[in-house]
């Protein structure tokens, strides 16, 4: 059954990113390219308003987005800046899957809360640092934002941890004044 | 639990006469035998195994990361003071053999303190190591102190109880979705300790398996039915690791209620947004 079950998921993780891939075709081959300086992002049915100077790619699958204040900022594993990440969650991966990959780094402080972002309203928020002391390593705020039924973007938020409180409500701005079309949501 | 706790609490009380303990009769300093393998991290990303063995007060034995740096190391053990010299089989700038002194207090479970470089005083970083088996000197177990209303068991069933308040598990259509969310996440649930082996605090996993059993349901049309839990499991997958596997027990603890309320916001949000659509 198991394995039944890991074949499903794989074919709709498979199908996830084919229809994504498809549902980008009409527009110009910009995957892991960095675009700068235009003033608006979209990619899956989500549009950022990028503040002056940022700049953004897309991932190559399946339809996710990155925008940071700097083109050197989009890549790297540790930021250098802020950094905000919109993935859209179409399949859930398989326990193997999760366990292989599964990210060992050190985290620290884990606070879960809730938030408003625009018109979605409590919002789960999980916010934690990679570095035990107060202002050194990166804080990070992941969001998993339901849109509609059955559509979550996961977004997350970076900066380093030393300038976290300045720079964290300029991120969570962007992200309250994304325009959704859930039409254009993969899957 | 607490029936225990109480009849202790009213024995001392009832020996001791008006519940004041004297300072006379509090225990003394813990006297430990800390022979064994330790788990230890060094500086906050260092992992080391130290393998101590204890004759008296006398200690040695040997520290490796497992990559190629080895040491032996000789010291003692005085009450629950640890302190230790290992000698590295790297060198400093100098070219003189490196040498760290390893000092900590011995807890249940957990060393705790500082090293520095025996050359350079001043180069300091904390170390802390877990052991899952501290004895005490008579060879005794080093029981921790007995758990208390904020065990994690209690924790669970205090989550379950708020689900269930809140009508996220038990109320009309999801009825039976909590038995259902249990029995398929149960291959994560395998997996997981498959890998990461059973936690030393019997910390209870069946979060995850709720969340990891939740992020497979489906809507009548084929749509993710909580899509936030499938969004969100690489960070609970990655939250319940540290919650198994971070040395200090705090940690454990404060990652393991994070994942709880996390768990407890994605259902409202994800049952809201599912009423939403079917309205």
């Amino acid at each position: 059954v198991t394995g039944t079950r890991c074949r499903v998921v794989f074919l709709a993780a498979v199908i996830a990113v084919l229809t994504a891939a498809c549902a980008s075709s009409s527009h110009p081959r910009t995957a892991s390219t960095i675009n700068q300086p235009l003033s608006r992002a979209s990619s899956a049915g989500i549009t950022l308003k990028l503040p002056p100077g940022w700049a953004f790619r897309l991932l190559p699958a399946p339809g996710g987005l990155v925008v940071a204040d700097s083109s050197d900022n989009l890549k790297g594993l540790d930021v250098i800046g802020p950094r905000l990440t919109v993935v859209p969650s179409t399949s859930a991966p398989t326990p193997n899957t999760l366990i292989e990959h599964l990210d060992r780094s050190p985290m620290y402080s884990p606070t879960v809360s809730q938030q408003t972002f625009g018109r979605f309203k409590d919002v789960p928020t999980v916010q934690f640092s990679t570095a035990a002391k107060a202002a050194s390593g990166d804080t990070i705020e992941m969001i998993p934002m339901t849109v509609a039924p059955g559509k979550t973007y996961l977004v997350t938020l970076e900066t380093p941890s030393a300038t976290w409180s300045d720079e964290r409500g300029a991120l969570e701005a962007i992200l309250s004044a994304a325009a959704i079309n859930t039409a254009d949501f993969p899957g | 639990v607490f029936g225990r706790a109480g009849i202790v609490v009213a024995l001392v009380a009832s020996v001791l006469g008006g519940g004041r303990i004297p300072v006379s009769a509090l225990p003394s300093t813990q006297c430990y035998n800390i022979s064994g393998p330790w788990n230890t991290l060094q500086g906050g990303n260092r992992t080391l195994i130290f393998t101590f063995k204890q004759t008296g007060s006398a200690v040695t034995g040997t520290a490796t990361d497992g990559a190629g740096l080895n040491g032996t190391f000789t010291g003692n053990v005085t009450g629950d003071h640890v302190d230790v010299i290992v000698t590295w089989n790297a060198k400093r700038a100098d070219g003189s053999t490196l040498e760290g002194e390893y000092e900590a207090t011995i807890s249940h479970y957990t060393l705790t303190g500082t090293t520095h470089d025996v050359a350079n005083p001043s180069s300091h970083t904390t170390w802390t190591s877990s052991h899952v088996d501290t004895r005490l000197c008579n060879g005794a177990p080093s029981n921790p102190e007995p758990p208390g209303p904020s065990s994690t068991a209690e924790e669970f069933w205090n989550f379950l109880q708020t689900l269930s308040d809140d009508h996220l598990l038990t109320d009309g259509a999801a009825s039976g979705l909590l038995e259902k969310a249990l029995k398929d996440g149960k291959a994560t649930e395998d997996e997981f300790e498959s890998k990461m082996g059973r936690d030393p605090d019997g910390f209870d996993i069946r979060a995850l398996t709720i969340a990891a059993g939740l992020a497979q349901q489906k809507t009548a049309s084929g749509a993710s039915a909580y899509p936030s839990f499938v969004a969100v499991m690489p960070v609970l997958i990655r939250m319940t690791y540290h919650a198994h596997t971070d040395l200090d027990p705090q940690s454990r603890r404060n990652f393991m209620l994070a994942s709880y309320r996390l768990i407890a916001l994605l259902l409202r949000q994800d049952t809201a947004a599912t009423q939403a659509g079917s309205s």
